[in-house]
């Protein structure tokens, strides 16, 4: 299939938009800390405090968003490739449930209170072990075993984050749990930055690392193991890149849905349905994506902020129901 | 200050509009001078990012040193008791850093489980911030209040507040007729019922009252199976909740044909949430309504 436009000139374009968004993200503030308020604090004697707030808030909040949304995106275009299968996506495969359910467990046991890095930190580990227990259970068993294996993970996951909030010692531990769930970028410091950037650039060259395998597997199994694909570690590769990156940024953001899905089905049709380009194409689409979510969040300020994971998935819902319904025909066919 | 009055007043024997002039210099003089050394030792421009530190500060501290609290004090359902014309005057924030950081707090009051990453943040920027604990008791309000005085360099008013908080209550409270404590079943929520160990039980034992999770022997808040809300028969009953509007799962489990019956033939009162969401000076809201009913119900069964 022929894409519509040349694969250079798509990455450029989403290049663009990702500068672009991530521009406006940086200059956009909720009410009354907005553009031109900031502007006028720069101009009026208290620069030092319009700085600070550009540095330190939204500078962290601005590249998380945008490399989460990278990550999920890229994480979703190397899982649909390799499992052959349009649904799945991080969550899916239970990485970002254990990843939460690892700070839930930092949030519930008082540790992020004393520490609040516990809580990225446990994150992470929550992610690693699941992709531990599903290298372990898949080693024997193909694609099947491991979706199934990840559906049981997230069940399980999220069995224990209820039973943590049905634990809780008062409604306002049970609320912050519940918030936090929700996914987020607001507030996020420096430290959560430098924390979980470089683990998702690791990531990123690890699912990078599968590109060509993925182009191959995309003819079947049987003809890509022909071709030399050693399968088993395509596996490897793609469940320890997802864990990495994908654990990172859950456990600094919480739970946020639908970028990994949607993304790569929505450009995919752009790279020319080739699996090694949706990846690069996928994570500046997760970017781009997140990046406007977080900078809509700010704009409709109803009381309380807006939880960046409800927009995307409010917004991701309906759109992938019509990219379903658009392209029926050709997935029946 | 007094220094300042005594020096224009002698001036002023003098030489008349100098001295007037030199007075009025003296005494503005004193008065920035007093203001700075406040400055100093005072935090002046105090934020509050939780709904209970709100009213903690306002009833402490003068409005003018007060840079903001959260919106939601200015929310009629949340509005503590008395006062909403302060609330409504002073500047509010969504317990977002950046807000917060605009708003250039020298000292900054939370809550120990709410907007947890901005405290954070603000923490490591270097900022002044004091957490307060959820109250469960009494007695965590007025280690709250203390604590808060100090904090704020008000020491004698956090104690002022405390005295008038303890008068109110035990005048009410002698207003409770003698006897057992009937139980007081809170059903407005979900079935969600407060057992012994809560704010909520402490704020309805003050008032001459068990809770329906006492009499069920519970700790902590529960959602209690309908089986067992109707397994004790409560002499009062709460079912209103602010809720209403928008409509939600709890005031609808209230239609609940078996629970009807009970709500029916039971007397009931209806406490706002802001009287009982804070251990705060508020609560006197709730203990008022339910040493009410009591003195009620007292007066029933002597007719």
């Amino acid at each position: 299939m022929k894409p519509p436009l040349p694969y250079p000139l798509l990455i450029a374009g989403l290049v663009a938009l990702v500068g672009i968004l991530a521009f406006l993200s940086m200059i956009v503030g909720p009410a009354t800390a907005g553009t031109f308020e900031l502007f006028d604090m720069m101009t009026h004697g208290q620069a030092n405090t319009a700085w600070m707030i550009m540095r330190e808030v939204r500078l962290p909040r601005t590249a998380l968003a945008m490399l989460v949304g990278m990550t999920l995106g890229m994480a979703g275009a190397a899982l649909q490739g390799f499992l052959r299968n349009p649904l799945a996506d991080p969550g899916v495969v239970g990485v970002s449930p254990a990843a939460s359910l690892g700070a839930v467990l930092a949030l519930y046991t008082g540790l992020s209170a004393q520490f609040p890095l516990a809580l990225p930190l446990m994150g992470i580990l929550g992610a690693l072990m699941c992709a531990l227990l599903l290298q372990g259970l898949a080693r024997r068993g193909g694609v099947l075993t491991l979706v199934l294996a990840g559906v049981a993970i997230s069940s399980l996951c999220a069995a224990a984050m209820s039973l943590a909030l049905n634990l809780s010692p008062n409604p306002y531990a049970a609320a912050e749990i519940m918030f936090w769930l929700m996914g987020s970028v607001t507030d996020r410091s420096m430290d959560h930055l430098l924390l979980a950037g470089p683990l998702m650039a690791l990531g990123w060259i690890i699912l990078a690392a599968s590109a060509r395998s993925l182009d191959a597997l995309s003819l079947g199994e049987e003809a890509a193991a022909g071709l030399g694909v050693n399968l088993a570690r395509t596996r490897t590769l793609v469940i320890t890149g997802t864990a990495i990156s994908v654990g990172a940024g859950t456990a600094v953001t919480g739970g946020i849905g639908f970028i990994g899905l949607v993304v790569p089905h929505l450009l995919r049709p752009l790279v020319g349905h080739t699996p090694s380009r949706l990846l690069l194409a996928s994570a500046l689409g997760g970017g781009a994506l997140l990046l406007a979510a977080d900078t809509l969040v700010r704009i409709l300020m109803l009381g309380p902020e807006l939880k960046l994971g409800v927009l995307t998935a409010l917004i991701g819902a309906p759109f992938f129901l019509w990219l379903i319904f658009r392209a029926r025909t050709e997935l029946e066919s | 200050m007094k220094y300042a009055c005594r020096m224009g007043r002698r001036s002023a024997r003098r030489f008349h509009v100098t001295a007037f002039s030199l007075a009025l210099l003296a005494i503005s003089g004193m008065a920035l001078f007093t203001a700075a050394a406040d400055a100093q030792t005072r935090p002046q421009r105090i934020v509050s990012m939780n709904l209970c530190t709100d009213e903690l500060l306002m009833r402490v501290v003068d409005p003018s040193r007060i840079a903001s609290i959260t919106y939601l004090s200015q929310q009629p359902v949340n509005a503590p008791l008395g006062l909403h014309a302060i609330a409504s005057r002073l500047k509010v924030n969504h317990g977002l850093a950046e807000e917060i950081l605009m708003q250039d707090p020298d000292l900054i009051l939370a809550g120990r489980f709410t907007s947890t990453t901005a405290v954070s943040l603000l923490r490591k920027l270097g900022y002044n911030i004091v957490v307060f604990d959820p109250e469960n008791t009494l007695d965590d309000m007025r280690v709250n209040i203390r604590k808060l005085g100090e904090a704020v360099g008000e020491p004698a008013r956090a104690e002022q507040v405390i005295t008038d908080f303890d008068t109110r209550l035990a005048g009410l409270q002698a207003q409770i007729p003698t006897g057992e404590k009937p139980v007081f079943a809170d059903i407005g929520v979900n079935n969600y019922i407060a057992g012994d160990n809560t704010l909520y039980t402490h704020i309805v034992n003050a008032s001459g009252y068990r809770t329906l999770g006492q009499a069920l022997g519970f700790e902590g808040y529960r959602n209690v199976p309908l089986e067992e809300v109707l397994s004790i028969k409560p002499a009062l009953i709460s079912t209103a909740t602010p809720w209403t509007t928008p409509p939600s799962m709890s005031t609808m489990a209230l239609r609940h044909p078996a629970l009807r019956a009970m709500v029916e033939n039971t007397p009931h009162v209806t406490i706002p949430e802001r009287y009982s969401t804070c251990g705060a000076p508020s609560v006197l809201g709730a203990v008022e309504i339910l040493v009410r009913a009591r003195k009620a119900s007292a007066a029933r069964v002597m007719r």
